[in-house]
Formats: C-alpha cells, structure tokens, sequence
C-alpha cells in the first residue's frame, strides 16, 4: 500500500534517459551538430511546404503533438506523453497565439506549422533530447483508457456517420451556441488571430462584447481548420461550419481522453491492473450519458476544451511527474490553456497550481529562478483572458455570473453522488497522511465551496432555477470528482481483495459495481436532460428541418446582400414552437457572416412566442434593414402579404418556397 | 392612564390600517426613458402597478375588478423594438369565459416613424382627440402611437377572445361572463391613460 500513498509521479522514467540524451548529443562534433541542426530547421519548413502541397496538412498537428510527446520525459508509456503533450502544447499555442495574432500571415499552415516545429528543434537542443518514446508496454489500464476513448468517440460520431451538411448541422442546431462559437473561429480566421487584438478590422459577424470571449479553443481550431484541405478556402463558410462540426466533435473526444487518463493517473497504483477496465468503462458511461456529451449536443466547445485541461491539471497537481521543471512548465501551460479557453475554471485551476506549489515548496525553492520565471510569464499569460473580459467586455462579470440561460441542468444528486465517491476514502484514510489524497481533499473542499455558496446565495434569492454558471460551476466539481474518483478503491480494493482466492467472484463483483456506477451517474434509465446520451445516439434531439432549412436558404442566399434573412421554413410564423425556422434563421445568419445585423431577429423570433400581425408589423417596420423571408405554408405566406398590403412602405422580399424541394 | 395610553395606541394601529387600505393607488413616480426600456422593456410598470393607472378607467368602462395573471409583465426583445405584454384577468377568476385585458407596451426608440405615418394615413375616426408628447396618433385598430421628442411609444390594448377551457372561443352574444366592447376606441381610450401616465413620467 506504500506505493499507493506516496507522493510523486509513481511511473516516472527518472532521469536516465535525459542524461543518456545528453552524453549522445555531446558526442556529435560543433560543426556537425549545428549542421544538424540546420537541416532540422529547414526540414521544419519544409514538411509543412511539402505537406500543403500533397493536400496532407492534416498531418501536421499530428506530427507536431507526436514531436511534442517525443520530447518530453515524464509518464511511463506513450499515452501519457501524448496527454500530457496535449495540455502542454494547448497551453503554449494559446500563448504564442498573441505573437501569431500580431505575425501578418494571417495563421497559414505553413509559417505557423513551420514556427512550431522550429520551435520544437530548438526545445530539443536547449533540452539536449532527442526524441524518443517510452518502450515500456501500454498494459491494462492504458488500453482501457484508449479502448473507452474510442468508445466514446464511437458513440459521439454515430449519429454523424452519413449526414450531409445539412443533417449534422440539425444534430447539434439546438440551442444555438454553436452557431455564437462559428463567429468566433470563423472570423479569427479571416483576421488572422485574437479577435481582441484587432477590434480595428470590421467583424460583421460578430456580436458586439463577443470579441472579448475566451478565444483559445477557437483560436486552436482556426488553426487546425488551415491545415485541412477543407479550410483551403477560407471564403466558403459552409465548409469552415463543416469543419467546425468536426473539431467539435474531436474536442469531445479529447475531452473523454483526458478525463479517463487523469482518472487513471490520479488513482496511480490502485487501478494499476485489470481493475481499470470496468471503473474506466463505468466513466465512460458517465461520459457518453451524464453531463459531458450535453457540452457536445448544446455546443459548448470551450467548456469541453476546459473541462479536457482542467482534468490533466487536477491530475497532475494530485501527482505531479517526477521532474520538478516539467512540472513546473507543464502546470503553467495548463492554467495558461484554462484561462485562454474557459476562464470560469480559472480561479480553481490557480489555487489548484497553489495547492501543488505549497507541496513542492523545498523543491521549488532549489530552482526559484526558472519557477519564479514560469510562474510570472504564466500569470501575465493567464491574466490576458479574465482582463480582457473586464475590461474591454460591455458586460460586468456580476452581471454575467448571474445570467439566467439554456444549459442542460445539472442534477444536484448526481454532483453529491460524485462527491462522495471521491472524498469518502480519502476522508477515511486521513490518518495515513498520504499528501496525494490529502490533496485530493484539498481540491475538493476548493471547487465545492464556490459552487455551493453560489448556489446557496441563489436559493435565497429565488433563483436557483435559472442561472447559467451555477451550473457550470458544477460542471467544475465533477470534474474535479471524476477525475479523483478512483479514491474509492481505497475501500473497495481491500474488499475486493477478499474475493481474490476467487477471481470469477471478484470480476463479476467488479462488473456489477461498474454497471450500478454506470446507471447510477448516467440517467439512462430516462430521458432526463442530462441523459441527452440516449437522446444523441438515437439521433432524437435533432431539429432537421433547422439544417434542412439553413441549407437551402444558404444555397439560395450565400452572402449578406443588405437584406436580412428570416427563415420561416417548416414551422408557422404565428404560432409558438418555431424551433426548426428560428435556428435555420440563425444558422443562416451566420453562414452569411452577417450576425451583427441579424441578432435582433434571433432574439425576437424566440420559438416560444406567438406573433401577431400588429407584432410584426412593430418589429419589421421598425429594423433599420429589409427584410427577406423565405416561407413554404400558406398562413405564413398569408400573413406576411397581409402586412405588406397595410404597410405599402415596408420594404420586405417575400420568398415563396411552397412546393419547392 | 396605561389604559388610556393602550386605547390611544390601539386607536392609532387601527386607524393606520384604516388609511392603508382606503388609500388611492399609488402614483407611478419613478421616471422613464426610451433607454431605461430598452435596458429593462417592463421596467415602466410592474403588473400591478399598470392595473391601479387603469382601474379608475376599467370601473368607468364597466369592467369587473381585475387582477395580474403574472406580478411582471412578458418582454420581448430586440435592438429596434422592445415590447412589455401585462396581461390581466377578473378579480372573481372562473374556469372558463374569463374576458382578460392584454395591454402592449412598445418601445420603439428613433425608429417608429414609418409606423406612425402608417397611421397617419388611416387614423381611428371615431377616437376623441387626444394629443400626448409632440405627435400622437390612433390607428383604425385602436392601436396608441406618440412621439416624445425623438422617442416613439406605442401601446396596443387587446381583448382577447374569450374561450372555454382555453380553446374554445365562447360565441360573442353569450352575456354569461362580461363581455368587453368591440369598439377599437373604447380601447384606445384605455391606452391613452397608460400613456398620459408615461408621458407624465418621461424624462426628455
């Protein structure tokens, strides 16, 4: 039980091979080593050249994470460099996203790919490494952390597989929030970078305040979006939606990667075996059926970029790698990588790196120059999201953290459920003094106490139904708890144990357990929002006629053309429940990159409220723009020629789609 | 002495309650702007206090005392036009055959100006003259619109169809349940109270 209890990396590949890399690189003469170099450097425009031209930029990230991975020296297999790779280098494009934003190459594949590659050779030389994986095998827990990632990316892409544009684009039109994140990315790529960092460019598709909004996801993605032969024209918007759809999806991915990883490696030796198979399949149904897939299915792709770094973040503040300076550079990248995507879990992931930094104070204390040195560079970094939102933000944040909104509502029993599972045996184990779960109660004690007292505070306010990031807040706990779960076979292990003489026993004791944990988090058993899994997979919570209305009017109107388009397809101006023609409506007004002038439309159009003739009359006579409106049932069509005939000065297009496919 | 003393206090608690209750409704006096709608659209009026500025009118018009169906009006928003629906529904509410009352606020800011020449062209004849802020008008559906200063508002008084159990429409000759007057100038004459109201608050 020691090994479970110590502090520290417990799958640490020490020091040996940096040294060895080292005494290797050493042995190479000056002259042929700048030679080599040289040639890494140039290689490193080179590839990017070469694979832009072949129409294989997709390889490029891939290659840069693998490089990334390659050089860094903690974790005992692959996987774990690839995830702790992931977090470090999402930390670090965010950072260098400010130089890139000022850089005027727009973000093209080639210098960006060719900078960080460059980067990557010079990261090796200062380093002395070369790059080189761990041989060490995967064993259970690392293919039942990437047999559960595959799993759920299964599950997430299922309901995609198929579809044109149109149909993936009903499956996640509910809520709208994606069509708010296309503005961002789409337009970061068109500007080239931080949108906050060039608020001098005309940005017609961007709602005023939005500027300020946590852009590191969507600065990433506009990246990746380059490099894809999809993203080649930057022009065609609905080939850059098309590929936002994908990198949403791949965040979800990411998202349950990190969580079943830092699961893993917060529990260290205690899901050490074949024990990881069914507690990390009992988190993948969490993942598939709880809250995580809502973030998918009500586009949320900056919480689901958060919730991926704050989950390595908690795991590697529960226990840090072995060395002292990765740590230190790889704790800094991810508050950086929080901040820059989802700055709501700031405060936390901040005295979360506290927390680690008051554990290693001797060790720290011996290399003060480099922490001292990372911690200032990494607050000014992390500092740049919540300033800008203060600052420049028309909003004040009180205003915004009582925001009434959609969110799909987390239940309180399920956060209560987790919490307990994750701070039972460390509770119970207090005694042992084992920092790392010592830690683990520290931390759970810190994401709580905020998002209960907000929650208290708005129980006495009437307001606990409402509110938007009272629930994100308790998207941080589970978080936090999910990720510290594996706490629990602190317990269950030892009873496990009793079984052992009989293995069937214990394997279908685990299962049950697995199975129970499985229906107990994930609301499977009903159609409860926070089961939208089931929704998901059977492809229940798609809104088509959204997509199919939005492809069609994008097809017959691709551009603003000073009219604003209202898409009354499918559903009847006057009456309530307008879902599929109010999302098309908006979808549309993104894809014409014009939602600046067309928000009234969306807020107005909410698909709940009827409209009278007199209502709409106040509305359309009153818009400092025309209107078009596309209709396809003739009380619509009805309508709105009974206003153009009482009011002859209304300019409005009326686009007659009946009976047109 | 403390017998008197308890008398005269319990005189003074009593006729306190008394002016309470007999006191006329309140006076709307907080001060309204095309801004502060726009910021809030039914921040002019809660539901109550829309109904006290009405009650002396709905009395004279014959209409049962009526009660809020919600304490707040229902927004709707947008950057050009705002709107504020206060709906309200008899004291003595029965299942069915309720007449409510609906009354919309608009707050058109600089925009309303083709509205208004749209009435210009086809006012309510029969409306009495009125004339609140710089330009007012009546259209033929009863509808309310002025102008103050740069700002138009508009308010729609609507009587809603009554209905059995909420679908039904009940036929208009059935005098079981009050049945408002059909004429638009009856509620146009409502809506220019709510607008004297406004324009007393107004701040230019």
């Amino acid at each position: 039980m020691s090994d479970v209890i110590s502090s520290g990396e417990d799958m640490g590949t020490g020091a040996s091979h940096a040294t060895s890399n080292k005494r290797r690189a050493g042995r190479l003469s000056g002259a042929r080593f700048i030679g080599v170099v040289a040639a890494l450097i140039v290689a490193a425009w080179l590839i990017p050249a070469l694979c832009m031209a072949l129409g294989v930029g997709w390889l490029l990230p891939l290659l840069i994470w693998t490089a990334t991975a390659s050089l860094i020296r903690c974790g005992r297999n692959i996987l774990d460099r690839l995830v702790l790779a992931l977090g470090l280098l999402v930390g670090l494009t965010c950072a260098v996203g400010l130089v890139l934003s000022l850089w005027p190459v727009t973000l093209r594949p080639v210098p960006s790919s060719g900078l960080a590659l460059t980067g990557l050779v010079l990261a090796a030389v200062l380093a002395g490494r070369r790059p080189e994986f761990p041989t060490a095998g995967l064993g259970w827990p690392a293919v039942a952390i990437i047999g559960g990632t595959l799993a759920c990316a299964g599950f997430a892409v299922r309901p995609f597989l198929g579809q044109d544009f149109a149909g993936r684009l009903s499956i996640l039109a509910n809520g709208g929030d994606l069509a708010r994140h296309f503005t961002i990315y789409d337009t970061i790529r068109s500007v080239g970078g931080f949108l906050f960092m060039h608020r001098e460019v005309p940005m017609p598709n961007i709602d005023a305040g939005y500027e300020s909004y946590p852009q590191g996801s969507h600065f990433i993605y506009a990246l990746l979006a380059n490099v894809m032969p999809q993203g080649a024209d930057r022009g065609d918007a609905v080939a850059s939606f098309g590929l936002l759809i994908t990198l949403d999806i791949g965040t979800f991915v990411v998202l349950c990667l990190a969580t079943l990883w830092a699961t893993r490696w917060v529990a260290g030796p205690l899901l050490g075996d074949w024990v990881a198979l069914p507690f990390l399949a009992a988190i993948c149904g969490y993942l598939c059926f709880g809250d995580p897939i809502t973030l998918l299915t009500r586009g949320f792709p900056s919480e689901m970029a958060g919730w991926a770094m704050l989950a390595i973040l908690v795991a590697v503040v529960v226990r840090p790698v072995a060395r002292v300076r990765e740590q230190i550079v790889l704790v800094a990248a991810l508050v950086v990588a929080i901040s820059f995507t989802y700055f709501l879990f700031l405060p936390f992931a901040l005295t979360a790196a506290l927390v680690w930094m008051i554990g290693a104070r001797r060790q720290l204390s011996q290399r003060w120059i480099i922490a001292g040195s990372v911690v200032l560079v990494a607050i000014a970094l992390a500092a740049v999201s919540p300033v800008v939102n203060t600052v420049l933000s028309p909003a004040s944040v009180g205003d915004r953290l009582l925001l009434p909104g959609e969110i799909s509502k987390v239940s309180r029993q399920l956060v209560v459920f987790w919490l307990l599972i994750a701070i039972a045996a460390p509770v119970l184990r207090w005694q042992r003094r084992s920092p790392i779960w010592r830690t683990v109660v520290v931390l759970l004690m810190l994401t709580t106490l905020p998002a209960a007292a907000m929650f208290g505070y708005q129980v006495l306010t009437g307001r606990a139904q409402q509110t938007y990031y009272v629930d994100k807040l308790f998207h941080e706990m589970l978080i936090v708890t999910v990720v510290c779960s594996g706490s629990i076979l602190l317990i269950l292990r030892p009873a496990a144990r009793a079984f052992a003489a009989r293995r069937l026993i214990t394997v279908a004791y685990a299962w049950m357990l697995s199975i129970a944990l499985v229906v107990s988090v994930s609301n499977l058993a009903f159609d409860a929002p926070a089961g939208s899994g089931r929704l998901h997979f059977q492809q229940r919570n798609a809104i088509w006629e959204a997509g199919k209305g939005t492809a069609k009017t994008i097809r017959l109107y691709p551009k603003a053309d000073g009219r604003l388009t209202w898409v009354q397809l499918g559903t009847r101006a006057d009456l309530g429940q307008r879902e599929a023609s109010h999302w098309a409506t908006l979808y549309t007004a993104v894809l014409q990159r014009n939602y600046r002038a067309s928000w009234s439309l969306f807020y107005w159009g909410y698909p709940w409220l009827a409209t009278s003739d007199a209502e709409m009359a106040e509305f359309m006579l009153t818009s400092p723009m025309p209107y078009r409106v596309l209709v396809d049932d003739t009380m619509s069509l009805e309508m709105f020629r009974r206003i153009q005939t009482e009011y002859p000065a209304l300019d409005l297009e009326i686009v007659d789609l009946r009976g047109r496919s | 002495m403390k017998r008197l003393g308890m008398a005269i206090g319990a005189a003074a608690l009593l006729g306190s309650l008394l002016v309470g209750c007999s006191k006329p409704a309140q006076q709307q006096t907080e001060s309204v702007t095309s801004a502060t709608l726009k910021k809030s659209s039914c921040s002019a009026f809660t539901t109550q206090t829309m109904l006290s500025v009405l009650k002396p009118a709905l009395h004279g018009a014959g209409w049962p005392a009526m009660g809020p169906v919600r304490p707040r009006g229902l927004d709707r928003f947008s950057d050009n036009v705002q709107r504020c629906l206060y709906e309200l529904r008899p004291a003595d509410q029965k299942l069915s055959g309720d007449q409510r009352l609906n009354i919309y606020l608009y707050n058109e800011l600089q925009n309303g100006g083709r509205l208004m020449s749209a009435c210009m062209t086809r006012p309510l004849a029969t409306s009495a003259p009125v004339r609140i802020g710089d330009e007012t008008c009546v259209d033929k559906t009863g509808q309310l619109r002025f102008r103050i200063g740069q700002d138009y508002v508009s308010i729609l008084v609507e009587t809603p169809p009554r209905t059995i159990s909420n679908t039904r429409e009940i036929a208009p000759g059935d005098t079981s349940t009050f049945v408002a007057p059909t004429d638009p100038a009856a509620r146009a004459a409502l809506a220019v109270v709510v607008a004297q109201d406004l324009e007393r608050r107004w701040a230019r």
